[in-house]
């Protein structure tokens, strides 16, 4: 049996469609504006840095990279890479990611020691509006250096994840290094724990809760710095850090790591030498 | 028809759908019209497919399949589509075929383009709505983001509307029957596989499984929550003898555990090249844009969803002991 009724349906020609979508960039195409004349990056720009110049380092200093394509604004993988050697005259000493128009703009502030080798972060963030994000680095001597990407996905700080919210293995840390480890340069480590990073704009909190969220995390090699970040919600949940460390001798790579409700997380790894 | 006229003419008929608002207009003789079908594809079981594949401009957010069960008292609705427009429609479908209360609507898990036409049903006090007992949670974790998208994505100027009151869900935990008058339903909760709150409906009488999202048929499956314990439950329900089913995207033309089959041979892949990424450390960066393409092809839809689904993937595996 077929049962057919007839109702008006016309098109609605100037509406695309990607309904099914959660949390994605199922938005119409924007154009991408000028990045310099950001209503919320003039203002941002003016808190952080006043009226000290913003160089384009997209040349020499810095490269950031996002994907072309994303579909999860709550998990963008984003990589930046120092272009210039961290050598005992000039050196990368802190990484700004500001996406502009998150709630908080200031994603994270990444502090490098120089003898972290080679200054590189990967890490994965939240997009809650289209947005630039910038990566800008300050040198020792005092210069800004900046480079940026137009990013068109929306939701991520709303929108939560629909993985298991109540995992039970709140904490859990793990190291990955990708090659053996190399005396007397760059080694590659990634460092990445178990953590809702609960978005303020997304957490089913009940009144007088508050979102938690990692705040810092800290890295040092032998009780050595090789990295520190202030960082929040704009990072995914679960998040992901992967940086370079300079080992001269075997030692231990440890990791600190504090959150909102103040939680304190801490996890080491023997670094061997089997040569 | 030059273009501006027949801009105007659609924009009238726009407006013309939109005032009457719970009521559906009916019209046969109307330019360029298309048609509200339901199917009764067993006995007393009404689908509406939706339109295929999805991403099409002139669907007004019709996409999901929806429908309905008839019993000698009254109706259950499972799934009311993306908006009031489209729960309207379904309405009137009902109308169509029988004047018998409908009691119960069930929605099978918080996905906009199921849950948000609920108002259409649900202004009604004596029409009790069912869903998973995870349900609330989640439309009170997602309806303002999925309200937004329906205001930019659908130009839906009224969504206030459409805003869903969570103390309205009757919570499934396990199993729950509803007898419809000589005809018996069954709602089932599962546990975390496409989202964390899908249900599935089993009319009892004719064995008709109705899947929500847990399945689809020619349209990339998506993944919302952990893709181990999703392929855990697809296992379960390639067991089953079912012959008569509902799906909620995508043709019914298949034998039911062919489907689900090549539904978990797509999740296999997905899981065997991402584990073999994240040993070699292939980041999630590269991953998204390498792993799972072989099967491009073989889906609709699958450039909209197919790095979301690595992603989820690759988040989950990358804890893997």
């Amino acid at each position: 049996m077929m049962t057919k009724i007839s109702v008006i349906q016309k098109s609605l020609c100037f509406i695309t469609m990607a309904f099914l979508c959660v949390n994605t960039a199922c938005a119409t195409p924007f154009p991408e504006p000028d990045h310099a004349s950001v209503p919320e990056w003039l203002v941002i720009k003016n808190l952080m840095f006043g009226d000290r110049e913003i160089k384009d380092g997209s040349n020499d200093v810095l490269a950031l990279y996002l994907n072309s394509k994303l579909d999860d604004s709550s998990t963008v993988p984003i990589m930046v890479n120092a272009l210039m050697d961290q050598t005992d005259d000039v050196f990368i000493e802190t990484l700004y990611l500001i996406i502009d128009r998150n709630p908080i703009p200031t994603a994270g502030i990444f502090r490098f020691h120089p003898d972290a080798g080679k200054v590189k972060l990967e890490t994965r963030l939240r997009f809650e509006k289209f947005s630039f994000i910038r990566a800008i680095v300050e040198t020792n001597t005092g210069e800004l250096y900046m480079d940026q990407r137009w990013v068109q996905v929306s939701g991520g700080c709303s929108a939560p994840s629909g993985k298991n919210a109540d995992d039970p293995l709140l904490g859990k840390m793990r190291f990955r290094m990708e090659d053996q480890l190399r005396l007397n340069e760059p080694n590659l480590v990634q460092f990445q724990i178990k953590h809702p990073n609960e978005s303020t704009l997304a957490s089913d909190l009940e009144p007088g809760d508050s979102a938690r969220f990692i705040d810092k995390i800290s890295v040092e090699y032998d009780r050595k710095p090789i990295m520190t970040g202030d960082v929040n919600f704009s990072l995914s949940d679960n998040p992901i850090f992967k940086f370079y460390f300079f080992p001269k001798t075997a030692g231990t790579l440890s990791v600190l790591v504090e959150d909102t409700h103040d939680t304190i997380f801490t996890e080491s790894m023997e670094v061997r030498h089997d040569k | 028809m030059s273009r501006t006229r027949s801009i105007f003419i659609s924009i009238l008929q726009i407006l013309l759908v939109y005032s009457l608002t719970n009521r559906v207009v009916i019209a046969d003789e109307v330019v360029d019209s298309t048609v509200y079908h339901v199917q009764e594809i067993t006995s007393g079981n009404f689908v509406h497919l939706g339109s295929f594949p999805p991403q099409s401009t002139h669907n007004h957010g019709d996409v999901a399949n929806i429908g309905f069960i008839v019993g000698s008292e009254c109706v259950a609705v499972i799934d009311t589509g993306s908006s009031l427009h489209v729960g309207s429609l379904l309405k009137a479908a009902i109308r169509g075929v029988t004047n018998l209360p409908i009691c119960a609507v069930i929605i099978t898990h918080v996905h906009p383009d199921h849950l948000l036409g609920l108002n259409a049903f649900a202004q009604d006090p004596t029409v009790a709505v069912y869903g998973h007992h995870r349900l609330p949670k989640q439309i009170r974790l997602r309806s303002k983001y999925y309200l937004e998208m329906l205001e930019r994505e659908l130009g839906v100027d009224h969504i206030d509307n459409h805003i869903i009151d969570p103390s309205r869900i009757t919570g499934v935990d396990r199993l729950l029957t509803i007898d419809l008058g000589g005809r018996v339903i069954e709602i089932k909760a599962w546990d975390y596989a496409h989202t964390d709150n899908d249900v599935t409906v089993t009319d009892v009488t004719t064995g008709t499984f109705w899947a929500g999202d847990l399945v689809f048929s020619k349209h990339v499956p998506i993944l919302d929550s952990n893709v181990r314990q999703y392929d855990q439950v697809l296992e379960e329900l390639q067991s089953l003898d079912i012959k008569h089913y509902v799906v909620g995207h995508g043709p019914l033309d298949r034998p039911w555990r062919d489907l689900v089959g090549e539904q978990r041979r797509y999740l296999g892949l997905l899981m065997k090249e991402v584990r073999a990424a994240i040993d070699e450390g292939v980041s999630l960066m590269d991953a998204v844009n390498t792993i799972g393409w072989s099967d491009q092809n073989r889906w609709f839809n699958f450039e909209l969803y197919h790095r979301r689904n690595v992603t989820t993937t690759y988040t989950d595996l990358e804890w893997e002991d």
